[in-house]
Order: C-alpha cells, then sequence, then structure tokens
C-alpha cells in the first residue's frame, strides 16, 4: 500500500545522509512497527511518509503513485492519517468537531460530518455524553481515541502512529493498540506505528528496525 | 530701599580767569566767571574735573542772591589769584545725557561768602565747621548708593515689557549680565546690578567686586545739616557685579542707549540692586514705602480674583489701600485652557486603559507560558506560596528593569520635546525673554517623583495581575495542570453541563478495553480533493469557533485594539479642533498695535509736550498699509493759544496780550495751549479712564457739552470751512481765558512770526479770521483761527496722551488740526487696529512698518531729531489665549506620530504574539493536509475578526462620546488594522514554515 525505495534523506546545510537508501513496502492488512533508538532517523521517515517532506532521493509510492507527482496536502488529506504520543487534538474544539475537521477540509457537508463523527466517536468508545467536551475536559485515553476517529473521519487507508501509547497507562494503550489492530486486521488498514514499545512490536505484524538511516526487519 | 540722591553740589579751588556777559535765560541776563580748576572738594568727575576750566554762571535775576542788579559779587576776584568756589549743577545739567562739563551754577557758601580766597598750592583750613561738615556729607552723599533690594529683579514692573507701566519709566532692562533673581534671594547671593553710567564712570563691569559702606540710618543720604550720621551703625558688604542696568535700546533717542557716548551720569545712575536677603537687618529705610516701579504680585489664577478682593483686598482697604487688577483677560484664558485640561485628561485616560490593557494582555501571554513552570514546581513540592514568589520574582527581575528604562526613556523623551516646544513658543512671543533668561523650562518639567510614582503604579499593576493569575493557577490541582485537564469540574462547549465523576467514568470505559470490541467502523467514502475554496464554511466557523472560545484573548485584543483606535481618534480630532479654533481665535480677534517712540508718554521733558514726534509722512504711510483696519489717531501742537473774544464778541488785541504778559512761574506752561487733535472723542475720553491712567493717580475726564451740542458735534468739515472749530477745554481754562461754553473763541500762533515756521492755514470760520486779522493790524498773522467752546472738561489728562504738565489741554477734531498745520502736523498717538485676516502675519507686518518707522524725522525745537519709533504690537492678551493652545498643539502633534507608531507597533507585536500560540494548532492543520496559505489565511482571519470587532466598536462609540466620525479615524482604524494584520501575517508565516512533527512529537 506504501512503499519505499531506495529513500535518502540529508538536510540542508549537513553532509550527512539521514536516510540511507530505505526500501520497504508496508502492506494494508498490517500493523507496522518502526523501532529503533533516538537519532536512528525515525522522525524523518516519519516526516517523508507523512508526505510533510520530500526525500533527497529515492521514490514514495501510495497504492502505485508517487509522491513525487502528488500535492502532498492533498496526500495529506485525503490518503495518510496521523496518531501523535501527545494526541495533538484542537484544544478550543469538541471532540466531535475535532473529528469532522477532516472531512470539512475535505469538503463533506457539516450535517454529514457530524453525523459520521458521532459514528466515529462510537466506533472507538466514546459516548455521546462525551461529543461535546473539549479535550481538556477527556481522559488521555479518551483523547487519543478521539484522535483515532478524527484520523479515520478522512478516509485514508494508511495510518501513521508515532508512539500512540507514549502518554497512556497501561490499560489505555493495549485499547488503542486493540483499536489499531482492529482497524489492520479486521478493516484493512495499513497501520505504521513509530514506536520504542516493545508490546507494540510485539502486536505488530512486522517490525522494521532503524539505525544509523538504515532501515532493516 | 528707596531714597534720593539729596545733592549735586560742587567745592572747588581754581584760579580766577576773567568775568563775561553770559547767555539771555527765560529768567534774564546771566554773567559767566571763568574758572581753571586746580582741584576739587567734592563733586562728580563727568561735571568737574581738576585741570580743567569752568564757567559759573551767575544769573542777574535771582534777587534772593543778590539785591543790586548792577552789581555782581565777583567784581573783586583779582585774575591769576586763587579761590575756593561752591558751585552746582544746572537743574537740567542733572539729568543731561550725556553729561556737561565746563558750565556751573554759582551758589555761596551758607555765610553768605561767593568765594574765598587761597594761596596758591594751600588748602583751606575749614574752621567753619558747618562749612567743612556740608564739604564731608557732600562728598559721602555723592557717592552714596541708591539701593533696591529685591526678590526677584525681573519681576519688578520696572524691568517687565508685560508691565502696562513699563513705558512709562522708559523700559528698562539688563544687558551684559543677568537679574538679581529668586535664587539670589534664597541663597544670600552677595550680587549687585548697577546702572551702566556708574559701571562707566568707575571702570566697572561684569564679574567685579564693589564694597559697600551700609550706614543704618532709615534714609539713603545725611540731611543737610544733620550731625548725627556719624553715630548710626556702619557694615560692609562685598558684592559682585552681576549686571548693568540701564534703558532699553528702543527707547533711547539715538537709538542706542548702552553706547558709551550715550549713558547716564554717575550722579543719575547710582542705582542698584542687590537680593533682600543681603541686606543686614536693621538696614535700609521706608520699608512701608512700596513705589510703583519696584513692586508687583500676582495671583496663582484670575479666579482668585474675587476671593482676593473678600479677604486680603478687604484687609488692605482697611489699611488705606485701593486694588484694582489690571485688565487680564483671565476669563478667556479659561475658556480656553479648559477645554485643553479636558483634552489632555481624556487623553490621560484614555492612554492608561489602553497601557494597562497592554500590560494585561502581556501578563496573560506570561502566565499562559509560564503556568508548566508554575506546576512542575509545585509538582516537585514547591508550596504554593514559594511558587508563586517565584513567578512574581522572575516577573520583577525581568519586567521591572522594562518599565523603569521605558519609563525614564519616554519621560526624558516626552520633557525635553515638551521644553523645546515651550521654549521656541515663549521665544517667538517676544524677543525680551531672551535676554531675560528665565528658566521656563523648569516649570513644565515633571518632577523626579511623578516619574518615580508612575513607574511604581504601572510596576505594582503588573505584579498584581501576575498575582492573580498566579494565585488563580495555585488554586488549581497539580495534577490537572500536569495534564491539562479539568479535573473537578467537566464543562461542555454548548451547554456548561458538568460531571464530577469523570475520572471514575474514565476508568471504567479505559478498563474494559484490554480486549477491544469495538462496533463496525463506518465506511468513510474519500472526499474529492478537487480544488476548494480557501474561507468556507468549515474554515469560517474554525476561526469563530477559536475567537469565541477564547474570550478572554479575544476581549482583551478586542479592548486593546478599540482602545487604541479611540486614543488615536481622539488625538486626531483633539488636534484638528483645535487647529480650528486657533484659525478661528487667529481670523476673529481684534489685535491692536502702537507706534511708539523715545520717551514717548514717559512724562519726560521740561515743559514742552515732547510727544510730537510721528511724521505725517510716517502715519501716511502706516495708515495706507493694507494690514491697518482702523486707527485711532492723536495728533498734537503745542504753539497754539485760544484767545476769548472781547466784550464786543469780535477779536480782542487785550486777551492775547494778556495771556503773553503772565510769565509768572506757575503760569508759564499755559503760555501756550498744547492742541491735541483726536480721530475719535470716544476713545480719547476712555483712555483718562483706563487703567493705564489710573496708575498714575489721573482725574478721567468728564465732559459737560454745552447747551445745543453734543459728541456729534465734535466734527470739522475742512472742505468747507464753513463753521468754527468745536473744541473742548479744561474748566479751568475756561475761567482763567474767561472763555464761554458755546461761545466762539480765537486761535493765535505764538510762533507765527517766526520766518522759519510754517504759515498756517487759517481755520474756522473764515469771516471770523478776517475780522481777527483786521484788529490786530501789523501783527496779523498771529490769528489763524476761530473755535467755538462746545465742550467743558474735568480732570486732567496723562501718560500717553499727554504730558502730565498739560492738564488744561484743548482738544479739537483732528481733521482741523491736520488742515491747520498741513504737512507740518506731527502725532502723538497712533493706535491701530489690524485687520483680523491679518493676524498670521502679524511679525511680517511688524518687519515691514520698521523701515519707514525707522526713518522718522521730526523738527524739534533742537534740530532735526530722528526719533527711533517701532511699533508694539498689543498682542499679549492673543498670545496668553493663542500660545496655550498652540503650546497644546505643537505638544499634540508630535505625540500623535508616536502615539499612531506605538499603536501600529503594539498591534502587531501583540498579533505576533498570539500567532506564535497558535503554533501547534498550524502543524495540527498542516499535519490534517491544510496548505500552508489555508493555514496563514485562516490564523490571519482570525486575527483580522477580532481586530476588526474592536475597530468597529471604536469607531461606532466615537459619536456617543461627541468625537463625530471623520475620514482621518478610518485611516488610523487602517493603521492599526494594518499593523495587526502585518504581525499576524509575519507570525503566520513563521509558523506555518515550521516542521509540523518538531512542533508535535513528544522529544526524546
Amino acid at each position: 500500500m506504501l512503499k519505499l525505495e531506495n529513500i535518502s534523506y540529508r538536510y540542508k546545510n549537513s553532509n550527512r545522509d539521514v536516510l540511507k537508501n530505505v526500501s520497504c513496502d508496508f502492506e494494508g492488512g498490517k500493523i507496522h512497527a518502526v523501532m529503533g533508538p533516538s537519532g536512528s532517523g525515525k522522525t524523518t521517515l516519519l516526516s517523508i511518509m507523512a508526505g510533510l517532506d520530500r526525500p533527497t532521493r529515492g521514490d514514495v509510492f501510495i497504492d502505485g503513485d508517487n509522491l513525487a507527482t502528488m500535492d502532498l496536502d492533498q496526500y495529506r488529506r485525503e490518503r495518510i492519517s496521523m496518531i501523535f504520543q501527545a494526541f495533538q487534538l484542537f484544544p478550543l474544539l469538541t471532540a466531535t468537531e475535532n473529528v469532522c475537521q477532516p472531512m470539512e477540509m475535505n469538503g463533506v457537508p457539516r450535517s454529514e460530518a457530524m453525523g459520521k463523527a458521532k459514528v466515529l466517536l462510537e466506533s472507538v468508545s466514546i459516548d455521546s455524553t462525551k461529543h461535546k467536551r473539549y479535550p481538556a475536559n477527556l481522559s488521555g485515553g479518551e483523547q487519543q481515541r478521539v484522535a483515532i476517529a478524527r484520523s479515520l473521519s478522512s478516509g485514508a487507508r494508511v495510518i501513521l502512529a508515532d508512539e500512540p501509547t507514549g502518554n497512556l497507562d497501561k490499560e489505555n494503550g493495549d485499547a488503542v493498540i486493540g483499536i489499531l489492530r482492529k482497524l489492520a486486521h479486521e478493516d484493512g488498514y495499513c497501520v505504521i506505528v513509530v514506536t520504542h514499545n516493545v508490546e507494540i512490536a510485539e502486536a505488530s505484524d512486522v517490525v522494521f528496525r532503524m539505525r544509523d538511516g538504515i532501515l532493516g526487519a | 530701599m528707596g531714597g534720593e540722591r539729596g545733592t549735586h553740589y560742587v567745592y572747588f579751588y581754581g584760579v580766577f580767569d576773567r568775568i563775561a556777559p553770559g547767555g539771555q535765560t527765560p529768567w534774564g541776563r546771566t554773567l559767566y566767571v571763568h574758572i581753571n580748576v586746580d582741584y576739587v572738594a567734592a563733586g562728580l568727575p563727568e561735571h568737574i574735573i581738576p585741570g580743567e576750566s569752568v564757567r559759573l554762571v551767575f544769573p542777574f535775576s535771582n534777587e534772593e542772591w543778590l539785591a543790586d542788579e548792577r552789581q555782581t559779587p565777583f567784581d573783586d576776584l583779582v585774575p591769576g589769584e586763587r579761590y575756593f568756589f561752591k558751585a552746582g549743577l544746572i537743574w537740567w545739567q542733572v539729568w543731561q545725557n550725556p553729561p556737561m562739563r565746563g558750565r556751573l551754577l554759582a551758589y555761596p557758601f551758607g555765610q553768605g561768602d561767593w568765594y574765598i580766597s587761597v594761596p596758591e598750592g594751600e588748602r583751606l583750613a575749614l574752621t567753619d565747621p558747618v562749612l567743612a561738615e556740608d564739604i564731608e556729607t557732600h562728598v559721602i552723599n555723592q557717592r552714596t548708593m541708591w539701593i533696591t533690594a529685591t526678590v526677584d529683579m525681573s519681576n519688578m514692573p520696572v524691568f517687565q515689557p508685560a508691565a502696562q507701566t513699563y513705558m512709562l519709566w522708559g523700559g528698562w532692562g539688563v544687558d551684559p549680565g543677568r537679574f538679581i533673581d529668586y535664587e539670589d534671594y534664597l541663597n544670600a547671593n552677595p550680587v549687585a546690578v548697577v546702572g551702566h553710567g556708574f559701571a562707566r564712570h568707575h571702570g566697572l563691569e561684569v564679574g567685579d567686586t564693589i564694597t559697600l559702606t551700609l550706614r543704618d540710618m532709615q534714609m539713603p543720604v545725611i540731611p543737610y545739616g544733620y550731625q548725627g550720621w556719624r553715630e548710626h551703625p556702619t557694615q560692609e558688604i562685598a558684592l559682585t557685579i552681576v549686571g548693568l542696568h540701564g534703558m532699553d535700546w528702543r527707547f533711547s533717542w539715538s537709538g542706542a542707549l548702552y553706547s558709551p557716548g550715550h549713558l547716564p551720569t554717575s550722579f543719575t545712575d547710582a542705582h542698584m540692586y542687590i537680593p533682600l536677603s543681603v541686606l543686614p537687618p536693621g538696614f535700609g529705610g521706608d520699608e512701608t514705602y512700596i513705589g510703583l516701579r519696584d513692586y508687583s504680585f500676582t495671583l496663582s489664577s484670575p479666579r482668585n480674583e474675587g476671593v482676593f478682593h473678600l479677604g486680603t483686598g478687604q484687609a488692605l482697604g482697611e489699611l488705606g489701600f485701593e486694588i484694582r487688577f489690571f485688565e487680564h483677560g483671565g476669563e478667556r484664558f479659561f475658556d480656553v485652557i479648559d477645554p485643553i485640561i479636558l483634552s489632555v485628561t481624556v487623553n490621560l485616560i484614555v492612554f492608561s486603559i489602553v497601557s494597562l490593557l497592554v500590560l494585561a494582555l502581556a501578563a496573560f501571554i506570561f502566565l499562559r507560558q509560564n503556568r508548566r513552570n508554575f506546576v512542575i514546581s509545585r509538582a516537585l513540592g514547591m508550596p504554593n506560596a514559594k511558587a508563586l514568589r517565584r513567578q512574581i520574582g522572575t516577573t520583577a527581575l525581568f519586567w521591572l528593569p522594562t518599565i523603569v528604562i521605558g519609563s525614564v526613556w519616554a519621560w526624558t523623551f516626552a520633557l525635553t520635546q515638551a521644553g523645546e516646544t515651550l521654549a521656541a513658543v515663549v521665544t517667538e512671543t517676544g524677543d525680551y525673554y531672551e535676554y531675560f533668561d528665565y528658566a521656563y523650562t523648569d516649570s513644565i518639567l515633571l518632577p523626579l517623583p511623578w516619574l518615580m510614582v508612575l513607574c511604581a503604579i504601572f510596576a505594582a499593576a503588573a505584579l498584581l495581575l501576575i498575582l492573580a493569575g498566579g494565585l488563580r493557577t495555585a488554586r488549581r490541582p497539580v495534577l490537572e495542570l500536569l495534564q491539562g485537564q479539568k479535573v473537578k469540574s467537566v464543562r461542555t462547549a454548548q451547554s456548561g453541563r458538568r460531571t464530577n465523576d469523570a475520572t471514575a467514568q474514565y476508568k471504567s470505559a479505559d478498563a474494559t478495553r484490554s480486549e477491544v470490541q469495538l462496533p463496525q467502523l463506518p465506511k468513510i467514502e474519500k472526499v474529492n480533493g478537487g480544488k476548494r475554496k480557501t474561507l468556507s464554511g468549515s474554515s469560517m466557523r474554525f476561526v469563530l469557533r477559536h475567537v469565541t472560545r477564547a474570550p478572554v484573548k479575544t476581549v482583551l485584543t478586542i479592548l486593546i485594539a478599540m482602545f487604541f483606535v479611540a486614543a488615536l481618534s481622539w488625538l486626531r480630532m483633539t488636534i484638528d479642533r483645535t487647529e480650528q479654533e486657533i484659525e478661528i481665535l487667529y481670523e476673529t480677534m481684534p489685535i491692536t498695535a502702537e507706534i511708539r517712540g523715545g520717551f514717548m508718554g514717559s512724562g519726560f521733558g521740561f515743559g514742552f509736550v515732547m510727544d510730537e514726534m510721528i511724521q505725517r509722512t510716517v502715519m501716511e504711510t502706516v495708515l495706507g498699509d493694507e494690514f491697518i483696519r482702523d486707527a485711532y489717531i492723536l495728533a498734537g501742537y503745542t504753539w497754539f493759544n485760544i484767545v476769548a473774544p472781547g466784550e464786543d464778541g469780535e477779536f480782542s488785541r487785550e486777551n492775547l496780550d494778556a495771556i503773553w504778559e503772565a510769565h509768572d512761574e506757575d503760569a508759564w506752561v499755559n503760555i501756550v495751549d498744547p492742541h491735541f487733535a483726536v480721530s475719535c472723542l470716544e476713545t480719547f475720553i476712555a483712555d483718562s479712564h483706563g487703567s493705564y491712567a489710573i496708575l498714575w493717580g489721573a482725574e478721567p475726564f468728564d465732559i459737560r457739552f454745552a447747551e445745543g451740542f453734543d459728541e456729534s458735534s465734535f466734527f470739522y468739515d475742512d472742505a468747507t470751512l464753513s463753521a468754527p472749530i468745536p473744541v473742548i477745554v479744561h474748566e479751568r481754562l475756561l475761567e482763567r481765558r474767561g472763555l464761554e461754553l458755546g461761545g466762539i473763541a480765537y486761535i493765535a500762533d505764538m510762533e507765527i512770526h517766526n520766518p522759519s515756521r510754517v504759515i498756517h492755514q487759517l481755520l474756522g470760520r473764515v469771516e471770523d479770521v478776517q475780522a481777527a486779522l483786521a484788529a490786530l493790524e501789523q501783527e496779523n498773522a498771529q490769528v489763524i483761527g476761530s473755535a467755538r467752546v462746545i465742550g467743558v472738561y474735568s480732570g486732567h489728562t496723562v501718560g500717553a496722551i499727554a504730558h502730565p504738565a498739560h492738564r488744561e489741554l484743548v482738544v479739537m477734531p483732528l481733521s482741523a488740526l491736520r488742515f491747520m498745520r498741513g504737512d507740518d502736523i506731527t502725532y502723538i498717538t497712533a493706535r491701530l487696529e489690524i485687520d483680523p485676516a491679518r493676524n498670521h502675519e502679524l511679525e511680517a507686518f511688524q518687519e515691514r512698518l520698521s523701515d519707514p518707522l525707522a526713518r522718522n524725522s521730526i523738527h524739534m525745537d533742537w534740530g532735526i531729531q530722528t526719533i527711533q519709533l517701532y511699533m508694539e504690537i498689543f498682542d499679549d492678551e492673543f498670545r496668553l489665549i493663542i500660545t496655550p493652545m498652540e503650546q497644546n498643539l505643537e505638544l499634540l502633534r508630535i505625540l500623535y506620530p508616536i502615539a499612531i507608531i506605538a499603536a501600529v507597533v503594539l498591534g502587531l507585536g501583540l498579533s505576533l504574539l498570539f500567532m506564535l500560540q497558535h503554533a501547534k494548532n498550524a502543524a495540527i492543520m498542516r499535519v490534517l493536509g491544510s496548505t500552508k496559505r489555508r493555514t496563514r489565511v485562516l490564523l490571519c482571519v482570525e486575527q483580522l475578526m477580532v481586530t476588526l470587532a474592536g475597530i468597529i466598536l471604536a469607531l461606532a462609540a466615537m459619536p456617543l462620546f461627541g468625537m463625530g466620525f471623520a475620514a482621518a479615524f478610518l485611516l488610523l482604524a487602517g493603521l492599526y488594522l494594518a499593523g495587526a494584520i502585518f504581525g499576524g501575517l509575519i507570525g503566520a508565516i513563521i509558523i506555518s514554515g515550521r516542521a509540523p512533527l518538531a512542533l508535535m512529537q513528544v522529544r526524546e
């Protein structure tokens, strides 16, 4: 579903490649874990996969389409979605409005977006009493589940998760992993998790290890 | 301390040379006794010095000195023999400038001798104790200084050009050097200001020190014959000369008072000023006497005039004083000042509110940014109080120096600007102030404690805001703050509903998710990613949600925008209104001017009316100037007599002769009747009621018209010459000359027989004059007109309108005198009303007329003289009103661009700060696929909406506060908005340009 071919990346004013000929294939229906120590290039890889940056060399393909030829903003709106350790919800929007946001950005009518958002929130076990709460009034687990619901709202089939359980206790972390597993295994999403968490790695279908810009299985 | 010189005698030794016939004087024939002086026992060097020859003038007609007119007391003098003489200055010689040496009036010694023989090389053994005492006291008296002890010399009326009496004393100033000022008085500085003449004759200059021996006599000189003067205690004081005083150059005959050739004598110029505190206690005399030229006082405000009259005025009244205040225009001043004070007060309030709002906003941002530090400190076990202290300490550490530095800079800048502005305005009001050297800036400098108080207020406000915010944070649970959640109260977006069991709910919900049993996810279709509008409905909802859900920030931003725009608009409006008011004042306030010249109106002279000094051609030039809207003119001529008709009603030669025969001392000034011709009788009378006249103790005119005549009769048609000249005479003159109220009189010219004089036009009823001429036969030219006494007045004229000696002048219409004297007419007064449309160009007007006035040359009795005329523009009241307005306007004009720049910069800065607070939101939007452009637009629109709301509120509120609406307000609002947008745009570009992941990831 998401394929990297010989990706290299070098920051401006640097003489060292942060990513070195990275090639891999992320398939739908699986959870992929990318592990590695700090400074190994995980974030850079995530940035390139998320369409927030372009590789110095190499190509990224999504469903066979080369990112080099695509509008990256549109790519982020429609083809991939992201989940972060710190949830990154709009603090002044309610849970429903946060979930609606990607849909509204994609031109979905407000009423339709609201309906879908409620369903999505219910699907990640946020009951309706909390739909109108601001993120500050939700627990960490709930915030992360709202973030997952938001990631699903755009219709993207690739989910990039950056330490999704890093800010959660075990119970809530397990719940989030459970949702991601379900999304991958039952709904065919391609889930790519960048993490240090061994439990996530163990729960993943494929584990990549990253060291000094080189990605290995 | 006042006093008088008391003596002008000279005692000297000299060798008799010869006796020669002297000149003719009004008192009779004189002879001159020529003496070669070899020693001066008492006398001033400017009048007599050894080695020179003097002529002792001996008048025959003085019967007190000489009974037999055919003999002289000097007949026995032997040529070549040496004698001791007593002489005195001839009375007018006392004041002569420059001093004249070589001619003295002979005086006898006390015992009646006119001289004492003394052998060559010897001095007289003064065995006569009276003579010895006389000489000694004269030597002392001639060295006596007339000292005025003052608190502030520059405030004495004699030195104040603004004083209405300034002209009366000839206009005095200090140059070179400075006045004795209040500081000298406070510090008892041993300084003195002496006269130019005194300094010149004694070789003194500024910086020199003189020593005085004060004698506690309570009188300035040793009285004649007073033997006990040695018993009075004395004290020496040394004084440094800090200035030389003298008459202002403009009032001198030569146009250069301070030129060495025209200095007063040391005799007349021994008047010095010292600080009152330097005068030892007990010294000085006549302390209860307050001279008009020596003392003035002003009330702290014209509004206190009534209170003063009730209090101090009444008390002074009981002591016999009458208090009258000069017309000061105080009410008009306050009419102008009150709106300025209101405007400044509003400015102060508005800008204070704006400043406090900005402070509140800064505190808000600071608190938000430091909340995490506060919470972490608390989590680490730091007590609330200590965490608060640390937060306030941080504020104090960084904010207080900033406030102090900013305040000091602003204080210095503002006061410098104010000082420069006011100094410039003051200088423009008159060149007097330049050498008066007043420290005007002292009065406008805000005292340093004010700065400290203002700093303290702002610092306290900052600390209080931080403290309040800190206390609010401190009341919240640490865990909640760390998690960024509200634990105790959960508020929903729409209903505000609160639940207290939220934590329990989370736990129960989360605990059940170990084994995930999720409902079926909805099928989300991939939506069309085609081209979309940047500002769609969803985008606007996003913006509105952020606007409405951050009320503190939104309200603060709105208020700041509102107050800034309101404040700037208020400033603009104030400037516009002040400009309009100034312009209206310029265009409507009548300003008068007067042509003045040396000694004019000073009352100075010897019986002549010296005020006839404005040449006809000069007057015509002035009156023809386009600046002049109206004029009041007074002309004069001295050598006319008004003669009553004889019993038959015709001209009477006997009556004319009777006038000429009245050569007694008391009546001599009435031999000639100074005729004053006025262009407006009403003004002429009003002058006699003015404070100027009252100050001189004049009695205001009270005119009584003859039956059948009134003010309208005071008119002469010089085209028809068909009626006698209407004249108004003094009641005493009417009686003495035997004139009849309503009757005919004749005008004779006492000098018309002189071929050098102009032959006057015949005036009045022609047949009357012709009849009179026939009666006079061979001396026919003396009668030149007929007059009708239409009125009689009591009181007497003074000051600028006549010499004080001429209290019985004859008043006639100007047209009559102008016709009578033809080209030879000279004017006394030219009071001009300037066209208000030209009020802006007063300086140009003055400059333009300076040349014609300077060329003024008139015939005086001692020859052609050039009188230094100048134009005195009476714009004091105008300036009194305009100056504060212009000063205020100038300050506003300085403040205005600063306020605009400050507002724009602050608007920009606030937008930038707020935008930087949006960095994470921008990153989320970017990750969600928002383009950079859309992200920037959304963020900027939010800032724009809030700022715009503030601006619209401000513009809408302005009419409610009477500010109306002006295009300039829109411009100012636009400038502020532009600043806010620019700041927002910069911020949006900065935050949207950052890598989103860098902002969103948790740092490893």
